[in-house]
C-alpha cells in the first residue's frame, strides 16, 4: 500500500485548493436552490417593479393597490445610478414615478405620457407592465364616462381589474414539473465544481507521481506495475468517490430532501460526471503538464462546457447549432438527464439510459486515450533509450 | 542600470510559456466560446408578437374585436393561427404556440408552461372579462353610454413617458465578456507572482543571484514590476482588440477609455500577484494555487459564471460588490456602456488606482529588508 499512501499525501497537499472551491459551491448551491419554484400549478409570473407615488392621493394609491397585488415591490433606491444598475442586472425589471398632479390629469382625461416609467431591457415584462398601466387608465376613463368622480372611477376600475381569467395548465405526458425542482437546481450546477475540483486536484497529483524521480525509484522497486496501477486507481477512487459523497449529501442536507424515486438518477449522473472528470483529470496529466498549464486546461474545459452545455445559461436559450455541438460533450448528457428529471423535458428512461450511457462511453474513450497516451510515452521513452 | 533590468525582465516574462498561454490563448477560446453560446440569447429574449392558437367554438363579438386589435399592426402583440382543438393541443405540446386562445361564449386559455409570456396572455384573456364587467356596469347605469364606454376602453393610450437611462449596449450577457477581461486582467497575477519569487532568494535560484549582486534591491524589483506590466499590458489590449474587432463585441462606450481601463486592470493583476508572493516563505507553486483560487473566487463573485449574481450581491451583501477587485474592473467597462457621463466610470478606475497602489507598497512593505542567513 506504499504508493497509495504516497498518492494520498500529495492529494492531501493540493487539497488547500478544493476547498476554497467546495466552500463557493455549497454558497452558490444555497443562493441558487432557494430560488426554485413549483410549476405544477398555475401561478403568475411576478414582475420586479419600483413604484414611486409622488401623488399620493386616492386616485394614485388605488392604482399603487392595483400594480402591487400581483408583482412584487423593490423599495426605491436611494439613487438612480443603483436604480439603472438593477434594472440592468434584472433585480428590477421596470420603475414606475407617479408625478404631482397625477389625480388632476385623470380627472382632467389627460392621460398622455401620465407616468414617468424606466426600464432597460425591451423585455416581455416591459410590455406586459405597460399594458397593465394602460389597460388602468382605459378603465377609469371607462368609468368616468359612465358618471362616476375620478376616486370612484378608479376604485371601481380596481374592482373590474381584479376579475382574472381562468388558465389550465396542459402537463405534457411524463412530465413531472417542480418536483425537487431545489435540490435539481444544486445538481445541475455539479458540473462546474466537479471538473474545477478533480481537475485541479487529482491532476497536479498524478503530474507529481509520474515525475521521473518518483517512476524510476518505483520501477526498480518490488511492487509490479500491475500493482502500481491498481494502487493509484484505487486511491483515485477514494478521491473521487470522497468529493461527490460529500456533495451528494450536502445536497440533501441543504435542501432537507432524502433521495428517493428518481433522485437516485440525479445521484448516478453526478457519480458518472465525476468519475469523466476523474480519467480527463488523469488524461490531462499523462502529459506532465505544469501545476498553471493544468489550471488553463481547467479553466477552458470548465467553463466551456458548462457554457456550451446548458449548466450556467439553460439549453432552451442556446441555439440548435451550439446544442449539436455539445452533444460532443459529455456535460450535455448530464443537464439532458437533470432537465427530464425536473420536468423540463418530458421524462422518458431509455433517454435517460441513453444519455447515461453516452456519459459512461466518455469516460470509457478517456480511459482508452490515456492508456494510449502512457503508452506511447514510455515506448518513446524506450526507444530513446535504446538509441542512445 | 534600470534599462538593462527592464529589458532582461521583458525577456523573461516572454520565456514563461504559460504566460503567452494563459493572456493571449485562453481569452481567444473562451471568448470564441461565450460569442458562440450567446451571441443571439438577447434578442430571442425582447419582446416579439407571442404566437398563439386561436380555436373558435361559437361567435363572440367582444373576443373577436379584442383579437383584432392585438393582432394588427405593425408590431402586433399576438400572431394567431386559428385551428381545431386538436391540433391547437399539438402546437402548444410542440411549443409552436405559447397559449390555446378559446373563444366560446368567454374566451379561455391553456398554456403549457408558466412564466411572463403565459402571465401576458392571462392579461389579454382578462381583458375580455374586463370588457364584459365594465359593458354590464354602463348596461345597468345608462344603456345609451354603451359604446362611448366601448370606445374608452379600446381607445390607444400612451400613458407612459420614457425617461429610461441611454444604455449604448443593453445586451446583459455583454457582461460576460467584461468579466473576461476583468479575469485576464487578474491573472496578470501569474506575471506579478514571478516578479516576487525571482526577488526572494529563498524563493529561487535567480532571487538569490539578485540579492547577492551589486544592484539595489529597488531598481531591479521595479524593473521588474514596470516590465510585468508592459507585457500584460500588451496582452489586454489583443484580448480587448480580438473581442472587438474579430468577435464583434459592442462594449458600448469609448473605445479607447475601453482600452485604458483594460490596461490599468492588467496592472492590478500583476500587483496583486506580486502582493501574493510576497507573503510568508510558501513556496512558488503553493502561492500559484492561492492566487488561481482567490482569482476564480473573485471572479465567480464578480459575474463570471453566473451573470446575475451581482445583482443578487447588489441586495444581499453590496460591499462584495464594492471591495471585489474584479468587480471593479468589469463595472468600469459596464460603466462606460452605461453612463455617457463618465462620473462612475472615474470612480472605478480610482478604485482600480488604489488596489494597484495597496497591493504594490503592501509586496514591497511584505519584501523589504530581508536576510537570508541560510537557503
Amino acid at each position: 500500500m506504499q504508493v497509495f499512501k504516497a498518492f494520498l499525501k500529495v492529494l492531501r497537499s493540493k487539497f488547500g485548493a478544493a476547498i476554497i472551491y467546495i466552500a463557493l459551491f455549497f454558497l452558490v448551491g444555497i443562493l441558487m436552490t432557494k430560488s426554485g419554484t413549483d410549476e405544477s400549478v398555475w401561478e403568475k409570473s411576478k414582475m420586479k417593479l419600483v413604484i414611486e407615488d409622488l401623488d399620493d392621493t386616492p386616485e394614485s394609491r388605488a392604482l399603487t393597490e392595483f400594480i402591487s397585488k400581483d408583482n412584487t415591490i423593490i423599495p426605491a433606491f436611494a439613487n438612480e445610478d443603483d436604480l439603472t444598475d438593477a434594472m440592468y442586472y434584472t433585480t428590477v425589471d421596470y420603475a414606475v414615478t407617479i408625478p404631482k398632479g397625477f389625480s388632476e390629469r385623470l380627472a382632467a382625461g389627460e392621460t398622455e405620457g401620465i407616468f414617468e416609467c424606466r426600464h432597460i431591457h425591451e423585455s416581455y415584462a416591459q410590455v406586459n407592465i405597460q399594458m397593465q398601466l394602460e389597460k388602468y387608465i382605459n378603465t377609469v376613463a371607462a368609468y368616468q364616462a359612465l358618471g362616476k368622480s375620478t376616486q370612484e372611477a378608479s376604485q371601481a376600475a380596481v374592482a373590474a381589474l381584479s376579475k382574472e381569467a381562468n388558465v389550465e395548465l396542459l402537463q405534457k405526458e411524463n412530465e413531472t414539473k417542480g418536483e425537487n425542482s431545489e435540490l435539481l437546481t444544486f445538481f445541475r450546477y455539479m458540473p462546474y465544481i466537479l471538473l474545477s475540483v478533480i481537475m485541479n486536484t487529482l491532476s497536479p497529483a498524478m503530474i507529481a507521481m509520474n515525475r521521473k524521480d518518483f517512476r524510476y525509484r518505483t520501477d526498480c522497486s518490488g511492487i509490479s506495475p500491475h500493482s502500481y496501477t491498481m494502487q493509484i486507481f484505487g486511491a483515485s477512487a477514494l478521491y473521487v468517490g470522497g468529493i461527490w459523497a460529500v456533495f451528494t449529501l450536502a445536497g440533501g442536507i441543504i435542501n432537507g430532501t432524502m433521495y428517493t424515486g428518481r433522485l437516485w438518477l440525479a445521484v448516478l449522473n453526478a457519480l458518472l460526471f465525476a468519475l469523466f472528470s476523474a480519467v480527463l483529470a488523469i488524461f490531462v496529466s499523462e502529459f506532465s503538464p505544469s501545476d498553471n498549464v493544468v489550471s488553463i486546461l481547467t479553466q477552458v474545459a470548465t467553463l466551456g462546457m458548462c457554457f456550451l452545455c446548458g449548466v450556467f445559461i439553460s439549453q432552451s436559450l442556446l441555439g440548435s447549432g451550439v446544442l449539436s455541438a455539445a452533444k460532443f460533450l459529455p456535460a450535455y448528457w448530464y443537464i439532458r438527464v437533470i432537465s427530464m428529471l425536473n420536468g423540463e423535458l418530458a421524462f422518458d428512461a431509455g433517454e435517460v439510459a441513453l444519455a447515461l450511457g453516452i456519459e459512461a462511453g466518455f469516460i470509457a474513450v478517456f480511459v482508452l486515450l490515456a492508456v494510449l497516451v502512457r503508452r506511447s510515452r514510455v515506448t518513446s521513452a524506450v526507444a530513446r533509450k535504446a538509441m542512445a | 542600470m534600470f534599462r538593462h533590468n527592464l529589458a532582461y525582465e521583458l525577456k523573461e516574462v516572454l520565456r514563461v510559456r504559460e504566460f503567452v498561454l494563459w493572456l493571449m490563448l485562453f481569452p481567444i477560446i473562451l471568448g470564441t466560446l461565450f460569442k458562440v453560446a450567446f451571441g443571439s440569447i438577447y434578442s430571442s429574449e425582447l419582446f416579439d408578437s407571442i404566437p398563439v392558437a386561436v380555436v373558435k367554438t361559437s361567435e363572440n363579438a367582444v373576443a373577436d374585436e379584442l383579437l383584432k386589435a392585438l393582432t394588427e399592426g405593425e408590431e402586433p402583440m399576438l400572431a394567431a393561427t386559428f385551428t381545431d382543438a386538436e391540433n391547437a393541443k399539438q402546437l402548444l405540446l410542440d411549443g409552436d404556440a405559447e397559449g390555446i386562445l378559446t373563444i366560446g361564449e368567454s374566451m379561455e386559455l391553456t398554456v403549457a408552461r408558466t412564466g411572463m409570456i403565459p402571465t401576458m396572455l392571462q392579461e389579454i384573456v382578462s381583458r375580455c372579462k374586463l370588457y364584459e364587467t365594465v359593458i354590464r356596469d354602463a348596461i345597468a347605469t345608462d344603456p345609451a353610454s354603451v359604446e362611448t364606454v366601448v370606445a374608452k376602453l379600446s381607445a390607444e393610450v400612451n400613458a407612459c413617458r420614457e425617461v429610461s437611462p441611454a444604455a449604448d449596449n443593453p445586451d446583459v450577457y455583454v457582461q460576460y465578456f467584461y468579466n473576461l477581461i476583468a479575469m485576464v486582467a487578474i491573472c496578470g497575477n501569474m506575471t506579478g507572482l514571478h516578479v516576487s519569487t525571482n526577488n526572494q532568494a529563498n524563493q529561487s535560484q535567480l532571487g538569490a543571484r539578485k540579492n547577492c549582486s551589486a544592484t539595489p534591491k529597488g531598481i531591479y524589483l521595479t524593473a521588474g514590476l514596470l516590465g510585468s506590466c508592459i507585457a500584460q499590458s500588451v496582452s489586454m489590449v489583443l484580448c480587448v482588440t480580438f473581442l472587438r474587432f474579430v468577435l464583434r463585441v459592442n462594449f458600448g462606450g469609448s473605445l479607447l477609455l475601453l482600452y485604458l481601463a483594460a490596461i490599468l486592470s492588467g496592472c492590478l493583476g500583476v500587483a496583486f500577484g506580486f502582493f501574493i508572493g510576497s507573503i510568508g516563505k510558501m513556496r512558488h507553486e503553493g502561492k500559484s494555487a492561492i492566487a488561481i483560487t482567490v482569482s476564480m473566487a473573485l471572479c465567480f463573485l464578480s459575474g463570471l459564471m453566473m451573470g446575475n449574481i451581482k445583482g443578487i450581491l447588489a441586495t444581499k451583501a453590496p460591499w462584495v460588490n464594492r471591495f471585489n477587485p474584479v468587480a471593479i474592473i468589469s463595472d468600469s467597462f459596464y460603466c462606460l456602456n452605461m453612463y455617457s457621463d463618465y462620473r462612475r466610470f472615474i470612480t472605478k478606475i480610482i478604485g482600480i488606482l488604489i488596489y494597484i497602489t495597496v497591493f504594490t507598497v503592501l509586496g514591497v512593505l511584505f519584501t523589504r529588508r530581508k536576510k537570508y542567513a541560510s537557503i
